[in-house]
C-alpha cells in the first residue's frame, strides 16, 4: 500500500563550493516517493503508518487526484472526543472505523516543481504549515516538500554537516 | 490513573541557549526531531527552538551568526508529572506546537509529542 518514502538528496547536482542558490526550484530537493492512502482508509490503518513511519503527514488520493491531507493533529482531533475512554480501556471501535475522508483537511495548498525554495520557505510561514504537496499542471502528484527538506539545504548553505 | 511518565520520553536531547543557531540545525536534523528544549546548566527549561523557529530564517545570511536564545521561543506550555493526560491531549490539539515539555520542579524531565500520544492510544490495539 504504501512505498518505502526516503528522501535521496541530490548532492550531485550542487558543487557545494559554489552557492547553492535559494531562487533555485523546489524538484531537486522534495521527497519523490510520498505514501498515499485512499478516502476510505480506516483511522486504525492511518494510525499504524503514522507510527511506523517518522513524518507527520499523509496524502489523501483518489485516481492520482490530491484530495486531502492528513496531519498528526487531524488524527489526534479524531480522537479527541474519545480521548477519555481511551486513556481508560485504550481503545475504541467506533471511533477506529472513521476513514480518512472523515478526517482530512481538504484542498491543501500545493505548489509545482517550478517553485522555488524561497517561495516555498515564505509559504509554509505564512499559512504555517510543515508540509507542501508539489502537483503537476494537470493534477498529478509529482512529491512533497516538507520543512527539513528545506532546512536541509540551508545547512548545505551554511556549511554543516 | 494515568502515568504520564509510562509513555512521554525521558531520553531528551537538548541545547543551551549560547549555542550557535547552526548547533541547535544541525541537531534538528541529525535526530529527526521537530523541536528542542534549551535549557541552562541545572537542567531548568527556558525556551524551545523548533522547526518553526528556524524556517522563519531559512535562506538568511546574517541569522547563522546568532545563538539558540536569539529565535528560541521563550513562553513555553509545560505540564508537571501529574497533569491530567487528557489535558495534554487538548494542548497538543488546539495549538500549533507538536510537543510540549514535562517539568519537575522547573526541571526538564521529559517531553510529549502528537506521536507519543498516537503511539500510546493505539499500542494495545495491535493485540486486539
Amino acid at each position: 500500500m504504501f512505498a518505502n518514502s526516503s528522501l535521496v538528496f541530490n548532492y550531485s547536482k550542487y558543487n557545494l563550493n559554489d552557492k547553492v542558490e535559494k531562487d533555485m526550484d523546489v524538484s531537486s530537493i522534495m521527497t519523490k516517493k510520498v505514501i498515499a492512502i485512499d478516502m476510505d482508509t480506516q483511522l486504525l490503518t492511518i494510525c499504524s503508518i503514522f507510527k511506523q513511519k517518522k513524518f507527520h503527514h499523509l496524502l489523501v488520493m483518489e485516481n492520482n487526484e490530491l484530495l486531502g491531507v492528513i496531519s498528526d493533529r487531524d488524527v489526534l482531533k479524531a480522537i479527541s472526543p474519545f480521548i477519555g475512554t481511551l486513556a481508560e480501556q485504550n481503545r475504541d471501535l467506533f471511533t477506529l472505523k472513521k476513514r480518512a475522508h472523515q478526517i482530512m483537511s481538504r484542498k491543501p495548498l500545493t505548489i509545482s516543481k517550478e517553485t522555488s525554495m524561497e517561495e516555498a520557505a515564505s509559504l509554509m510561514i505564512r499559512n504555517n504549515i510543515s508540509c507542501l504537496p508539489v502537483i503537476s499542471f494537470d493534477g498529478q502528484i509529482e512529491g512533497i516538500l516538507t520543512w527539513k527538506d528545506l532546512v536541509k539545504v540551508y545547512a548545505q548553505l551554511i556549511k554543516i554537516d | 490513573v494515568f502515568d504520564i511518565k509510562s509513555f512521554m520520553t525521558s531520553d531528551i536531547i537538548t541545547v543551551k541557549r549560547e549555542n550557535p543557531i547552526s548547533h541547535a540545525i544541525e541537531m534538528l536534523l541529525k535526530n529527526d526531531v521537530t523541536g528542542l528544549p534549551v535549557v541552562d546548566d541545572d537542567n531548568k527549561l527556558v525556551g524551545i527552538i523548533s522547526e518553526k523557529d528556524i524556517m522563519e530564517i531559512v535562506f538568511s545570511s546574517t541569522a547563522v551568526f546568532s545563538k539558540v536564545e536569539d529565535y528560541m521561543t521563550k513562553e513555553v506550555v509545560s505540564f508537571s508529572l501529574n497533569d491530567d493526560f487528557t489535558k495534554i491531549c487538548e494542548c497538543l490539539i488546539h495549538n500549533n506546537f507538536r510537543r510540549v515539555p514535562i517539568l519537575k520542579e522547573g526541571k526538564l524531565v521529559g517531553i510529549i509529542s502528537r506521536s507519543d500520544i498516537i503511539k500510546y492510544l493505539f499500542e494495545p490495539i495491535e493485540y486486539m
